[in-house]
């Protein structure tokens, strides 16, 4: 399976190369106007220009350095939920040249040690007392304490000259779907370029204005929202969390004109109709981090009317390998069936289908591949999985896709599934994202996802877990959606249960989890009737996953 | 704080999302609903369950952790929009 032998892109060039520059043009770029504006619904409201954030970030690189001793290649851990603070501690820690570990606080225990475990910080830095008090070999210390600490005596900053370009800057733990974590290292040229390339497709300037609601020790905010917003003059306006309607109350306030989400936010808030003119200083939400169902796409611009523009990437790339700009967005409802993009390739990236040399002639889909200056260093400490992911310079998603050529003769990505997730049954290959736009048509309002398992009789099956809804599901209307579906792609069997599908924390489906509770039906042959079958009745259950 | 409102919310999350071996009927009403596996999204769901079985509309400005963090404050909230 190889790649094109393509010639590679231009380098890009970058207004700032470093973390240490983008912090250090912050009081020229923004000067009087907001930098970072904090739009907590429920604390006061806060703000900060140019000069006030850069100095703010000094004033705890300064603490980091003279009291904790951290220094260029130390790896710092913030473990907290959002805050400005952590916009501050974050940009300090890779100002100093450190490298910050963002962690989930809501992990758990034993996630949170498996981060920690695996990138050995020398100091972790959490936002709640409530934490627990040792994580590994590191020490701890509380947030709002040290920037009580670093207040009582100002120190000054090193110099953005000592970085260097290449050196790293963030280690970004996937939330592995189906395996254990891994540390994605990304230099401060992979943030400085992909903030680049977002500004030239977003066209971000210092008039724009962002809303983030999405958690920052995820890459998308962390790349997006914080790194790309800083770099390009555009006011960040950051929220604790994902407030449901609550956001268009934000968005009116601080006439926010791009707001980030992910398909599952997209999803709640399509729950309840807004009037567009009431926002109407909000051009477009930008769809990334999970795949977009034509259904959820749909539904959203009925209710809301806000125009979406659909992104796609992996922390191995940075952020956005593809993305569809202001030009180019979903303006109005698609129709069932429709394919929908995830645009082109950024700047400074080039994207590619891997087809195997049997398939070439017969499929336009394979393993979609991803090469330029966005691309990670490696993974922490893991050699042996760089290679494995990035042979001979494309990093290698797992994704399936296709590119189709758009009328200005730009190839557009396409996403089929994952190429993990793909069942092969009787030796035909399904992808389950595929049977369930199909199945969407069919029951538009249910909430469903697709699953192979191990079946002994035709190697994988296709499973189907219906979450039932609150007034009941009709069993007989369920039948028949199914048995006027391809009968090869048609589930043989449905699970109905009263628990949320498991998703990670940016909502993608974890099939892995989802496939294990068909496990009891292993030796079933399953012949052309449906089984339809009740989850608690089997005995199996689904794994409750995090936020 | 009326009963009658936390009474109906009770029921509306047993109907919503029944918990195994513990009827939401015994549910303290200042408990967050985290604790009972609402997270930030499917609070969403609820909510819209709630405006629509109490015949209310809140406003997006309401629409923060301090005012949909538990059942009491839910209920206080649903007396305020009346």
């Amino acid at each position: 399976m190889l790649a094109p032998d393509l010639p590679e892109v231009a380098p890009v060039q970058c207004a700032a190369a470093t973390i240490g520059e983008i912090v250090e043009r912050l009081g020229q770029i923004y000067e009087d106007r907001p930098a970072l504006v904090w739009a907590s619904p429920t604390e006061e409201l806060a703000r900060w220009d140019g000069p006030a954030l850069k100095a703010e970030i000094e004033l705890l690189a300064g603490y980091l350095g003279e009291v904790h001793a951290i220094s260029a290649g130390d790896r710092v851990a913030v473990c907290a939920r959002n805050h400005p603070h952590v916009v501050m501690l974050d940009m300090a820690i890779m100002s100093l040249g450190a490298i910050i570990v963002p962690i989930d606080p809501q992990l758990g225990d034993n996630g949170i040690e498996e981060l920690i475990a695996l990138t050995r910080p020398c100091l972790v830095i959490a936002s709640d007392r409530g934490a627990p008090g040792e994580y590994g070999r590191g020490d701890v210390v509380i947030l709002a304490d040290m920037v009580a600490a670093a207040r009582r005596v100002e120190r000054g900053a090193p110099t953005a000259a000592a970085l260097n370009p290449d050196m790293p800057a963030a280690i970004i733990c996937t939330s592995g779907t189906t395996a254990r974590s891994k540390g994605v290292v990304l230099s401060h040229r992979n943030l400085a370029v992909n903030a680049e390339a977002l500004v030239r497709l977003h066209r971000l300037n210092e008039r724009r204005v962002h809303l983030c609601v999405l958690p920052l020790f995820h890459g998308n905010a962390f790349g997006l929202s914080m790194v790309t917003s800083l770099y390009a003059g555009v006011s960040l306006v950051m929220a604790d969390e994902f407030s449901g309607p609550g956001i268009w109350a934000i968005v009116r306030r601080h006439r926010v004109d791009i707001v980030s989400l992910t398909p599952s936010l997209l999803r709640a808030l399509s729950l309840r109709a807004v009037e567009r003119s009431s926002i109407p200083t909000l051009a477009y939400a930008i769809s990334a981090a999970a795949p977009l169902t034509v259904a959820i796409a749909a539904q959203f611009l009925d209710r809301t009317g806000v125009p979406i523009s659909q992104g796609y990437g992996l922390s191995e790339c940075t952020n956005f390998a593809t993305g569809s700009g202001s030009g180019d967005l979903i303006v109005s409802p698609p129709a069932p069936g429709t394919s929908l993009t995830v645009g082109r390739a950024v700047a400074g990236c080039q994207v590619t289908i891997a087809l195997p040399p049997e398939k070439e002639s017969a499929s336009l889909v394979g393993e979609v591949l991803i090469r330029g200056e966005n691309l990670m260093l490696g993974y922490w400490d893991d050699a042996e999985a760089t290679t494995q992911a990035v042979p001979r310079g494309w990093l290698r998603t797992g994704d399936l896709g296709y590119l189709v050529d758009d009328a200005q003769g730009a190839p557009r990505l396409h996403l089929v599934g994952r190429l993990k997730e793909i069942i092969i049954r009787n030796g035909e290959n399904f992808a389950p994202t595929q049977i369930e736009e199909q199945l969407r048509i069919a029951m538009p309002d249910l909430d469903f996802a697709v699953a192979g398992f191990a079946n002994d009789s035709v190697g994988e099956e296709i499973g189907l877990y219906i979450r039932a809804p609150r007034d009941g599901l009709d069993r007989a209307q369920l039948r028949l959606a199914l048995a006027a579906m391809d009968a090869k792609r048609r589930p043989r069997i449905a699970l109905i249960g009263r628990d949320d599908i498991p998703r990670t924390i940016t909502g993608k489906i974890r099939r892995a989890v989802l496939g294990r509770s068909f496990a009891a039906f292993a030796r079933t042959a399953f012949g052309a009737e449906i089984v339809l079958r009740d989850i608690d009745e089997i005995g199996s259950e689904l794994q409750r996953t995090g936020p | 704080m009326s009963r009658e409102i936390i009474q109906r919310l009770r029921d509306l999350l047993d109907a919503y999302r029944p918990v195994e071996g513990e009827p939401h009927g015994k549910l303290d009403e200042n408990e967050p609903l985290t604790s009972y596996g609402i997270d930030s999204i499917s609070l969403y769901d609820f909510i819209c369950l709630i405006e629509s079985d109490f015949g209310i509309s809140i406003a997006d400005v309401d629409f923060n952790r301090d005012n949909l963090q538990s059942l009491g404050s839910i209920a206080q909230l649903i007396e305020r929009t009346r």
